[in-house]
């Protein structure tokens, strides 16, 4: 929201004030209201200050009619009896022309409805704050580095926080996309879990709903280990028993005191169980300065502190921790943003834009029904005639016509609002992709309180025109005429073809948009991914520690669970790896023997994957020179890796890199040889190019957790259950986690421009509709119009295809006037969709060529039947209507 | 106008957050506001429409009156008028605040278990 606007706002409220307020004050009030805003802007400002001036100019006017009530007796009732009157008036009116009355309302209800719908969903998402104390002083924190703008936070580093950063109320710490096997009830189950500091809830200002939060005694090593429950999960697990306090719960092997449940709305994470981090703070992830585990910060910030002087702090303190600790934090900072802009950034373009699609829908709602208006004007002119000849005023038949629209459009409204909470369920069953806050969209006060507004606004939006038209002209020179008022039907008709020209252009802006996702969604699904997702089936084992902490253990079980795999008939190929294409985790600084050394801090980041030999043969990837791994490389063996191309590229240019030598982090780290490159795999995200990886051999680099992916025969969905058997084989408490396919992780990826796609399909669809709609009812009424002069044409001896001619012209002038506009309108707005766009420029021409054809072909179809029934027009009927 | 017909007690918050912040000074409408924002530290706020309706009301009743500012604290912006404390508006705030500090005894007399711990 701009600072003009938001005035123009605040404005629009202060009208609610009596007029003496606003002569004496109204000028500092603006100003007041303009400093205030540069001070700290906000949407939620200027609506609550607007709103406050709305509540205390009404609360004035109210004291002042008290006060003035005693020496000016009621003038102003008769202004009520009218208003009555005309309700009334006009509801009979409405009942005697079901048909009009039903397209209207259905065309209002259908805006109404689409903009209630969405604004439910702006406002329980984007507008009603976070359900944490005065969010806007949270913050989310990480660490940088000159290669990767965001990495995940060091724990030694995180616990210099403390008290070391003036901005900060207090820091906490937290991961909340750890995942814990939980055994002993039940069979067992890998969950979501979460580590947090003592101090998580506290920062965030949250309490458990029952029992108690983490204290700081429960956050080290050796304290007696603790759990809370979220919600969800103490529902699903516990039946939401209250005598779950104190119970215990086994985590990875450790059993846990359950002592406390968290409110339902708290999701900062997916995390099912949150344990105090302070008990692993001796092992070496959160031990070593170097290591950055998966620890993301959260901050409050002290009252009115910005984000630069938060950033200032950080700097500081971060020189400080570069010098205390050069090889460890050599090129390390840290910077955050409001949490707000975390938790919605994503999702806040595609909702604004949806909002900007329902406005547009409304809008063309708008145009039909001013144009239904405009036809039934010509049929009321008789009765507003004789209402003027016999001595009403102009502003009053004014003010009775909108009545009758206001009448209309909060019947509209209120099928609307039935619509809209419809669509709402709908889109809560869908569960479209990724939408934050999900779980607290709902249809209430706020939003009821909009769809009157909006209402309101909309009968006048779309009464206003017809009514000051039928009203103006020369009415009694209608009554003359007896009724056919030809000059002020083309003046009707001018009007008429005006909003059919801003229809068209209205809804080309909605097809271009429609069309842009689109084509948008086609290339980002046609991206060649680098591997073949098609029957493929992936799921987690993780390998307790405690209960193999050998890696030779853990090594020959691996082996033992390929094997057993395999066994399964309709598995072709198995392979582990540790991370899953479309989301690589593990970034590492490598150093190049071939090439000049750099200063520790800036070596070149890539993604890290530990895989099996087979997994480049089971998820089809191709080589592209040497070899991938064999059974050679065993543990003691010369180290290999194999590389991406873009690594060979980046570092090698045209040079061969077989043969050459990496080494991943510390001097003291062994050279590794490069014995094989492989195609680039979309391991970043579908929109984003690889930075690089190398894949090393499990055998060679031990690890406890891996995904296992299988390739099988097409179609053999059931092989889950085979695999899950083959798991719980090797040991019982071991879960095979996040069983799927790999295509659904992949659509999975796209979920969200799908959903934009879809919802911005939908409205560029009814659009159409109403255009459609719209242009036939205005070939046809200037059809009608000149049914006397077609007729005179056709007897004089026209052909009948110049006719039909004719009226194709017409509808090819408008609807082409209206995509020039709209073109240009559309090219203008397009940078609002320039986010939510990948590989199509908002100005792509093939979009625009193609929607002005579709609505070119549309405008044709619908006018055909008026031509039709041009070209069929008896010269002698017509003749004889007259 | 005719003078208040009864002094309104307990007064409007938003009468007595402005006589509180007021002071000894003579303020306009929006340096009442900062002002007010600064005392309680950003933790409630005064908000113009309410502000300024009750600032008319307040000089209707005689609780405070248009000032000259403070030499050197006229500020280029627009022509904005000042407040000051009447003595009237000081007696209001007093009883104001004695009402105030009579229910405050109550709860420190009665101690509800719904008190948050700090104000225990």
């Amino acid at each position: 929201m701009t600072e003009a606007l938001a005035v123009l706002l605040f404005r629009l409220a202060t009208l609610a004030m009596p007029a003496s307020v606003r002569a004496a004050w109204g000028k500092e009030m603006t100003a007041a209201f303009r400093a205030t805003w540069r001070r700290r802007p906000g949407v939620r400002f200027a609506l609550r200050a607007s709103a406050d001036a709305v509540r205390a100019g009404m609360a004035e006017r109210w004291r002042l009619k008290q006060t003035r009530a005693d020496w000016f007796p009621a003038t102003r009732r008769p202004h009520v009896k009218t208003l009555w009157q005309d309700l009334k008036y006009g509801a009979r009116t409405l009942l005697r022309n079901p048909g009009f009355t039903a397209v209207a309302v259905l065309t209002l209800g259908l805006g109404i409805g689409a903009n209630t719908a969405i604004f439910t969903v702006v406002n329980s998402v984007l507008l009603r704050p976070l359900p944490y104390r005065e969010p806007g002083r949270l913050v989310i924190l990480w660490e940088t580095t000159k290669e990767l703008p965001q990495i995940l936070v060091s724990y030694p580093n995180f616990l210099d926080w403390r008290g070391r950063v003036r901005s900060f109320d207090d820091a906490a710490i937290y991961n909340g996309y750890s995942q814990f096997t939980v055994t002993g009830k039940d069979a067992a189950e890998r969950v979501r879990g979460g580590l947090a500091s003592a101090n998580l809830f506290d920062v965030l200002g949250v309490r458990p709903a029952i029992g108690r939060g983490f204290l700081p005694a429960d956050d080290k090593v050796g304290a007696p280990p603790v759990a809370l429950l979220s919600d969800a999960y103490w529902k699903r697990k516990f039946g939401a028993d209250p005598g779950v306090l104190g119970q215990t719960i086994t985590l990875d092997g450790t059993s846990h005191t359950i002592v406390g449940v968290l409110p339902p709305r708290v999701r900062l994470t997916q995390s099912e169980i949150w344990i105090p981090i302070g008990l692993f703070a001796n092992t070496e992830q959160f031990q070593e300065r170097a290591n950055h585990p998966g620890t993301i910060g959260l901050a409050r910030l002290k009252p009115g502190v910005t984000l630069a002087q938060m950033q200032s702090d950080l700097d500081g303190l971060y020189r400080q921790l570069r010098a205390d600790h050069p090889a460890e934090n050599a090129g390390i900072s840290a910077a955050g943003d409001w949490i707000a802009n975390i938790v919605l950034g994503r999702i806040r373009p595609a909702l604004y834009v949806l909002a900007g699609a329902v406005g547009l829908v409304l809008l063309i709602c708008c145009v039909n029904v001013a144009n239904l208006l405009l036809g039934r004007a010509a049929g009321r002119q008789r009765e507003l005639a004789l209402r003027v000849a016999i001595g009403a005023r102009r502003e009053r038949i004014v003010a009775q016509l909108l009545t009758e629209s206001v009448l209309l459009a909060l019947v509209g409204g209120a099928l609307g609002v039935v619509l809209a909470w419809g669509g709402v369920q709908v889109l809560l069953t869908l569960q479209p992709g990724n939408i934050p806050r999900l779980v607290e969209i709902r249809l209430d006060a706020p939003v009821l309180g909009f769809a009157l507004l909006l209402s309101l606004v909309t009968g006048v939006a779309f009464g206003l025109v017809p009514a000051l038209q039928s009203a103006g002209g020369n009415l009694v020179g209608v009554l003359r005429d007896g009724g056919r008022g030809a000059t002020s039907g083309r003046h009707s008709l001018r009007m008429r073809s005006t909003l059919m020209v801003a229809e068209v252009a209205l809804a080309l802006m909605l097809l271009v948009g429609a069309g842009l996702l689109i084509r948008s969604f086609q290339k980002l699904t046609s991206v060649d991914l680098g591997v073949d997702p098609r029957n493929v089936l992936v799921g987690m084992v993780s390998l307790p520690t405690q209960a193999y902490p050998k890696d030779e253990e853990r090594q020959a079980l691996f082996t033992g669970l390929l094997e057993r795999v395999r066994a399964i008939p309709q598995v072709t190929d198995a392979a582990l790896s540790s991370d899953l294409p479309v989301n690589s985790s593990w970034q590492t600084g490598v150093t190049f023997e071939a090439l000049p050394a750099v200063a520790p801090g800036s070596e070149p980041l890539l993604n890290a994957v530990i895989a099996t030999p087979e997994w480049f043969g089971t998820l089809r990837m191709r080589v592209i020179a040497g070899r991938v791994f064999g059974t050679t490389d065993a543990q003691h063996a010369p180290p290999v890796m194999v590389i991406s191309r873009s690594v060979a590229k980046r570092f090698f240019g045209d040079k061969s890199a077989l043969g050459q030598r990496v080494r991943m982090g510390p001097p003291s780290a062994p050279w590794i040889t490069i014995v094989g490159v492989v195609d680039d795999v979309r391991d970043t995200g579908m929109s984003v190019e690889s930075r690089g990886t190398m894949y090393l051999p499990l055998a060679q680099a031990p690890a406890s957790t891996m995904w296992l992916a299988v390739r099988t025969t097409p179609g053999a969905v059931a092989v889950g259950a085979a695999l899950r058997k083959a798991v719980e084989a090797i040991n019982k408490d071991l879960p095979l986690a996040s069983l799927g396919t790999l295509d659904d992780r992949v659509s999975g990826e796209v979920a969200q421009p799908r959903f934009s796609m879809l919802m911005l399909g939908i409205f560029a669809g009814i659009a159409l509709l109403l255009a459609a709609i719209g242009i036939y009812g205005v070939i046809s009424y200037s059809v009608a119009q000149r049914t006397h002069e077609l007729g005179v044409r056709i007897a004089l001896g026209a052909n009948r295809m110049s006719v039909v001619g004719m009226v194709v012209r017409q509808v090819l002038t408008m609807t082409g006037l209206g995509i020039a506009i709209g073109g240009v309108a559309a090219l203008l707005a397009g940078s609002v969709l320039a986010k939510l766009l990948f590989g199509v420029r908002s100005s792509d021409p093939v979009t625009f060529v193609a929607v002005a054809l579709v609505l070119t072909a549309v405008a044709l179809v619908a006018a055909a039947v008026p031509a039709w029934r041009a070209a069929r027009l008896d010269p002698v009927t017509a003749l004889r209507a007259e | 106008m005719s003078p208040a017909r009864r002094p309104a007690l307990p007064m409007s918050p938003t009468a007595y957050q402005v006589l509180l912040t007021l002071g000894d000074d003579a303020l306009h409408g929006y340096a009442i506001m900062r002002r007010f924002e600064e005392l309680t530290r950003g933790a409630d706020e005064l908000l113009p429409g309410t502000l300024y309706t009750t600032l008319g009301r307040m000089v209707e009743l005689g609780w405070i009156e248009e000032a000259s500012p403070r030499r050197g604290e006229e500020s280029n912006g627009p022509p904005r008028r000042h407040y000051r404390i009447t003595p009237q508006g000081r007696k209001a705030a007093k009883a104001e605040s004695e009402r105030m500090r009579r229910l405050v005894a109550v709860v420190k007399q009665e101690r509800p278990d719904w008190l948050p711990e700090r104000a225990r």
